[in-house]
């Protein structure tokens, strides 16, 4: 800029240049910008998982996990409702033992092949 | 600035990890100047609030990779701003080209008709806004901004010798506009 003691028309220009108002920022404004940090930080961090998700190309196999989901689950689903219906392990036993000759001597079935 | 923990190249690295209180920091001690920058550029509050928000948002988007490569961020605040305001210039003219002509012309007559301050106020913005945008741009840095010609180059992306040529021009011009009436403006100036 030109030095303004060298001339006096660039000093009283200077002087008039002064008088020309400028913005102040207020509080609302500075409001607005630390919300567009927000909004941006949080745009990042969404932007963050959908990159890593299609890294692991898990977007594209979004489509044939979700099916297999729903069919592990209808399968999980069947296996509680059969398992919750049947039986109960008590009921079990005894028709087994019942199924089975009691009077058969093992003990002694032992002993006579030892006599041999 | 008070120390490493508080400059603006720590600032800017913290903001990039997502650190909001040092975003904070960084609006509260460059967005006054972007803002006002914006404003002498634009003569309008709502695009010059605009302009500085958009300055701010490509801040935010480039603070994690971020290298003062020698230039201080106020630099690159003020280039960031610039472009966004001459962006907003050239749609205004794309959009209404005559409106925008009129409206400089307008500000002269309607602030003689002011107190003498407001009219030595009214006179010299009319004078500033009715600058080319190059013009205006380099005297707004230099002048009110303050940086030095070797910043402003950097703010404008123009050699030095480019940045001297349009305040030269810029000085040249507003003394043709205001000193020929320099009695009526300046006063009541103690």
């Amino acid at each position: 800029m030109t030095n303004p003691e060298q001339d006096p028309d660039d000093a009283l220009l200077d002087e008039l240049l002064k008088s020309a108002r400028f913005i102040i920022a207020d509080e609302g404004f500075t409001t607005r910008l630390l919300a567009s940090f927000d909004a941006h930080q949080s745009r990042r961090a969404r932007l963050s998982w959908t990159l890593f998700a299609d890294a692991f190309g898990w977007r594209a196999l979004a489509q044939p996990l979700a099916s297999a989901g729903f069919l592990a689950g209808l399968c999980a689903a069947g296996f509680v409702a059969g398992a919750a219906s049947g039986p109960d392990d008590g009921e079990t036993y005894a028709e087994l033992a019942a199924a089975i000759d009691q009077s058969f001597d093992l003990n002694g079935e032992d002993q006579s092949w030892a006599e041999e | 600035m008070t120390g490493d923990d508080d400059s603006d190249e720590t600032l800017v690295a913290r903001a990039g990890r997502g650190d909001r209180s040092a975003a904070s920091r960084l609006i509260a001690r460059h967005s006054p100047k972007v803002l006002a920058l914006c404003g002498r550029i634009l003569f309008d509050r709502a695009g010059a609030e605009d302009a500085a928000q958009e300055t701010f948002l490509k801040l935010w988007e480039n603070a994690g990779r971020w290298r003062p490569r020698g230039a201080r961020l106020e630099t690159w605040l003020y280039r960031v701003a610039t472009n966004a305001c001459l962006d907003r210039l050239r749609k205004r003219k794309r959009e209404a080209p005559e409106k925008d002509a009129h409206e400089q012309i307008d500000r002269a007559p309607s602030a003689v008709e002011k107190l003498a301050a407001d009219q030595r106020r009214g006179a010299v913005e009319a004078a500033l806004a009715a600058l080319p945008e190059r013009q205006r741009i380099a005297m707004t840095l230099c002048h009110y901004q303050e940086l030095t010609n070797i910043e402003a180059a950097a703010a404008m992306e123009i050699s030095v010798d480019a940045v001297e040529s349009l305040l030269a021009r810029a000085r040249r011009s507003l003394k043709q506009s205001l000193l020929s009436r320099r009695d009526e403006l300046m006063e009541g100036v103690g």
